[in-house]
């Protein structure tokens, strides 16, 4: 099989049907686009979560009445929870000072003595910063003798956990449905330059042209036009976040990942949708 | 070498070909007559495979309609040369890529494609033209780039589908003559027509078949 002639006739099939290709390579740079748009705002809520719930924290107050040895047993026995990943002592100086921090004023002058309790505050390991987590960790702490109480932002947590999910399905959906839409474009547009190349077609199958030979011309027309229309949207995306950055909004993460996504994208929605239409196209000889 | 053996060939529920049996030999040169719409395009196309009889049976070389598969269709074309009225030629090829196609898609080398190209454009005397495109050529020009291009893979048959059914006397006899040249070199040529000039001035075995009926011989 004469591989250059294959990729030559590919190449031409770009000039062949000038128009045609536009169409195929804009709704290709259009639909990938407006995935990496999803991709995009997927990854900074992602992040967005991620910092939210690295943010959780555990605070065990401890009961006044126990000694610094006791309080220090205390913390041996949580030390041994599995799924924590920090511990950090809060004394009632700590406490103390702490108040004065967040409220400006001494709490002896107002109190004369400092009734706020010692505590700990406790960071999760990645994996068990959520709500289900917060909730076992925080009954198994609670038993402990002295221990008076665990709170957290519980209500926060479970937001968190409760949307997260639809967030998530949503954004695969959208993704889904618009690489179907492109799928479907790509393939008609190759049906039309398909159409217009008729006579190619007949005239191959007439001087005898297997079908995988009259087919992988426009398999590659395909591909490039998959890939090209990657490579602009890659091109529009990295404008389109730049400019966001620089007058929007800042903190907008865009990783390299969402690029190769698209390449990869554009590659098989190109190959799949060529491939098919020409399929149905030479279904008899 | 070709043989039709009771085809009856139905499209959309018309009968196309009615109880056709004849035989062609190797190297004959025969014509095809009958008006427009009598069945002729659809005996070629049952020889090519373009189209299976509804009954019947169509032997072409060693393939018959009844056996022959998908892949094996490539195959039996590359053994048959086919011209048409309208040339089917490719408008945006020069003649050279014109006829270089047919054996690219056999995947030929570069080398031999060039090689044979020259010989067989030659042959049809269009070797001074091969850098021009179709429109550039007069239709007589036209129908010598597509013979060529049905010669290049010395095929045992030249399939004419009314060749000079587009083309003025003159034009047709410089076909004809083509065609008669290739027969003497041992081509067989099946040649569809109803032009009486040329099935008076040539004298080959006709057969003629109207309304999908064969007459005798």
């Amino acid at each position: 099989m004469n591989f250059w002639f294959t990729i030559r006739e590919g190449f031409k099939g770009f000039s062949r049907a000038r128009l045609s290709t536009f169409i195929s390579i804009s709704s290709i740079v259009f639909s990938l686009f407006l995935i990496s748009v999803f991709l995009i705002v997927s990854l900074n809520i992602d992040s967005w979560i991620s910092q939210l719930r690295s943010k959780l924290e555990l605070e065990v107050f401890i009961d006044r009445t126990k000694s610094d040895n006791e309080i220090q047993l205390i913390q041996q026995k949580i030390n041994k929870i599995n799924g924590l990943a920090e511990i950090n002592y809060i004394s009632k100086e700590d406490a103390a000072k702490r108040f004065e921090k967040e409220f400006g004023q001494n709490i002896y002058s107002i109190l004369n003595s400092n009734p706020l309790p010692a505590s700990f505050v406790l960071k999760l390991k990645k994996e068990h910063q959520n709500a289900q987590s917060a909730q076992i960790i925080t009954s198994e702490i609670s038993k402990i003798d002295g221990v008076e109480e665990v709170i957290y932002q519980k209500e926060l947590i479970s937001v968190i956990d409760n949307y997260i999910e639809i967030l998530y399905l949503g954004g695969i959906l959208i993704i889904v449905l618009l690489i179907t839409i492109t799928f479907i474009l790509l393939y008609n547009t190759i049906r039309l330059t398909i159409y217009a190349r008729r006579d190619i077609i007949e005239i191959m199958k007439l001087v005898g042209a297997k079908k995988s030979f009259i087919k992988r011309p426009f398999v590659i027309e395909g591909i490039l036009q998959g890939v090209l229309g990657a490579g602009f949207a890659c091109v529009a995306v990295y404008f389109a976040v730049k400019l966001i950055i620089r007058f929007v909004y800042p903190y907008l993460i865009l990783k390299s990942e969402i690029f190769a996504i698209l390449f990869v994208l554009g590659f098989l929605i190109g190959y799949l949708s060529s491939w098919m239409s020409v399929r149905k196209h030479l279904q008899t000889y | 070498m070709i043989e039709f053996y009771n085809v009856h060939t139905k499209i959309d529920n018309s009968v196309i070909l009615n109880n056709i049996t004849f035989r062609i030999l190797k190297g004959e040169f025969v014509f095809l007559k009958g008006s427009s719409g009598a069945g002729k395009s659809t005996i070629l196309r049952h020889i090519y495979m373009d189209l299976y009889p509804t009954q019947g049976m169509v032997i072409v070389e060693n393939y018959s309609s009844a056996k022959i598969s998908d892949k094996e269709i490539p195959f039996l074309r590359r053994k048959l040369g086919v011209i048409f009225q309208d040339f089917k030629l490719l408008s945006d090829r020069n003649v050279f890529d014109n006829v270089a196609f047919a054996l690219r898609v056999t995947g030929a080398k570069s080398n031999e494609i060039k090689r044979k190209v020259m010989r067989v454009l030659t042959e049809v005397n269009l070797g001074q033209k091969r850098n021009m495109y179709p429109s550039e050529l007069s239709g007589g020009e036209q129908q010598r780039v597509a013979i060529a291009r049905a010669i290049i893979n010395n095929p045992f048959i030249i399939l004419a589908d009314e060749p000079t059914g587009n083309l003025d006397t003159k034009t047709s006899v410089e076909i004809m003559e083509i065609l008669e040249k290739i027969n003497r070199q041992g081509t067989a040529v099946l040649m569809a027509t109803h032009s009486q000039e040329i099935l008076k001035k040539y004298k080959h075995r006709t057969l003629t078949i109207e309304n999908g009926i064969l007459e005798k011989e």
